[in-house]
């Protein structure tokens, strides 16, 4: 389990943007895998159970409290940055890109957290969040859009589908 | 692929999980058929790829910031079983994700795009010699993809991708405006002739229509990393990178990512690679002038 815990603290800071949720929510993601552990089953993909455990745990739970007590969001470009060991110019690119996924609707940044960072099929992706195959399509589709530039609302108007609506 | 995308017009999402290699062969093939026959189409394929990103390389820079002392005090006693832990381990990279599948998307991109720069209605003929074209190229890709996996179980994840891919994600990000005007200086060359312990002063004058802009000194897996960047007569950005490598030697050879071409070689401790938009004849014109420019 100690191998998993960068990437699942890394994904609960691209959640919550905010380090000390993203602790909160490793911790809580610890002590449910060990609660569960007896519904893991051996051969199948402990990362992916973790990561299912984490997002079950930020939509239930961690999301809500932070909401409901006003707490907010830090401000995502204050929080995503990094100590970049490479060239300046690197460290911009990736700080850029850090907070371009920053700045996506919720939705459309867990899709491509576990998509394009953490390389998850889009069927492990779906699983995990417990969403159609179809909503990772849509939500990464919207987020590559939104990246490159092209007008939102044309874009929807054009291509959503039907009976699909973004949560964020 | 969406149950709408299987008509005549695939919808962004069919585009994305196509650029993604997401998709079956069948459905892939559909896309393709849909490609060829729109320009539309492939327009915004391209607008979709724009908003692709180096998201991993980005977010693989945050791993280390991790408060590991933190989450290692807080994780639960008594640990998961032995079992359980036996299963943990570091994920794969999915090659299906890959900048690889990218690279494919581009080439096919390119090759469609080729075909209709030759005319307008493509003959059975013709179609039929570009799809042999595309499958010799699918193969090399695959075979290279397999090589990618079997490195990547042998190396550090974050080492997977290997220089030439980390230099092409990088590539990708130029524009002629990128290098214009003349951003160099010699301090940069000579910090990164010293540090690469290579003369590259020559490297700056010896290719044909391509003119010098500035050195920069970058790093892949802690080795330095030279970037010589040139613009070429047509506005085209080319790089020229030397990485350290204890690699066998090799002859040049040439390859595709991120629809960029690539020639590249081993020599005397050094890997070096040339990379552009720009065809394999030019492109590998100016590695051969490169190459006898740097004293190995």
């Amino acid at each position: 389990m100690e191998a998993h815990l960068p990437r699942l603290w890394r994904y609960g800071l691209s959640l919550s943007r905010n380090p000390s949720v993203a602790e909160d929510l490793v911790q809580s993601t610890c002590v449910r895998a060990l609660e569960r552990q007896a519904q893991f089953r051996q051969g199948t993909n402990l990362r992916a159970w973790l990561f299912t455990i984490l997002s079950s745990i930020w939509k239930n739970n961690l999301r809500a409290e932070k909401v409901r007590t006003g707490g907010g969001f830090a401000d995502p470009e204050t929080e995503l940055v990094f100590d970049g060991s490479a060239s300046m110019e690197t460290n911009n690119l990736f700080q850029r890109v850090l907070s371009e996924v920053s700045e996506l609707p919720e939705a459309q940044r867990q899709a491509v957290m576990l998509v394009y960072v953490e390389e998850f099929t889009y069927r492990e992706a779906a699983h995990i969040l417990d969403v159609p195959i179809g909503t990772i399509m849509s939500r990464l589709s919207a987020a590559r859009g939104k990246l490159a530039g092209l007008d939102p609302s044309a874009t929807c108007a054009r291509r959503t589908r039907d009976g699909e609506v973004e949560e964020n | 692929m969406s149950s709408a995308g299987k008509a005549d017009h695939p919808r962004d999402e069919d585009l994305v999980a196509y650029l993604d290699g997401e998709l079956s062969l069948s459905d892939r093939q559909l896309i393709d058929r849909a490609l060829s026959d729109s320009a539309e189409l492939r327009q915004r394929l391209e607008l979709l790829r724009q908003g692709d990103r180096p998201f991993r390389a980005a977010f693989d820079t945050l791993l280390d910031q991790a408060p590991m002392d933190r989450l290692l005090a807080a994780l639960p006693e008594p640990t998961l079983t032995a079992s359980v832990i036996s299963t943990t381990q570091a994920p794969p990279p999915r090659p299906a994700n890959d900048w690889h599948s990218i690279g494919v998307a581009a080439m096919l991109l390119l090759t469609l795009g080729i075909g209709f720069a030759v005319g307008f209605g493509t003959s059975a003929d013709r179609a039929g010699q570009r799809e042999i074209a595309l499958l010799a190229e699918l193969d090399e890709m695959e075979a290279e993809l397999e090589e990618a996996e079997a490195a990547a179980d042998a190396a550090p994840v974050v080492a997977a991708k290997g220089w030439r891919q980390a230099v092409a994600d990088y590539q990708m990000l130029f524009t002629t405006d990128s290098l214009t005007p003349d951003q160099g200086g010699n301090a940069a060359l000579a910090l990164a002739s010293e540090r690469v312990g290579l003369p590259l002063d020559p490297a700056t004058r010896a290719a044909t229509g391509l003119e010098f802009r500035r050195a920069q000194l970058l790093a892949f897996n802690g080795k330095p990393l030279v970037q010589l960047a040139y613009l070429g007569d047509d506005g085209v950005p080319v790089a020229f990178c030397i990485i350290a490598s204890n690699k066998p030697e090799a002859d040049t050879q040439y390859e595709v990512r991120n629809g960029l071409g690539i020639v590249h070689w081993i020599i005397g401790g050094y890997g070096l690679m040339v990379i552009g938009d720009l065809p394999e004849d030019r492109l590998s014109r100016i590695a051969s002038e490169l190459r006898k420019s740097i004293d190995l």
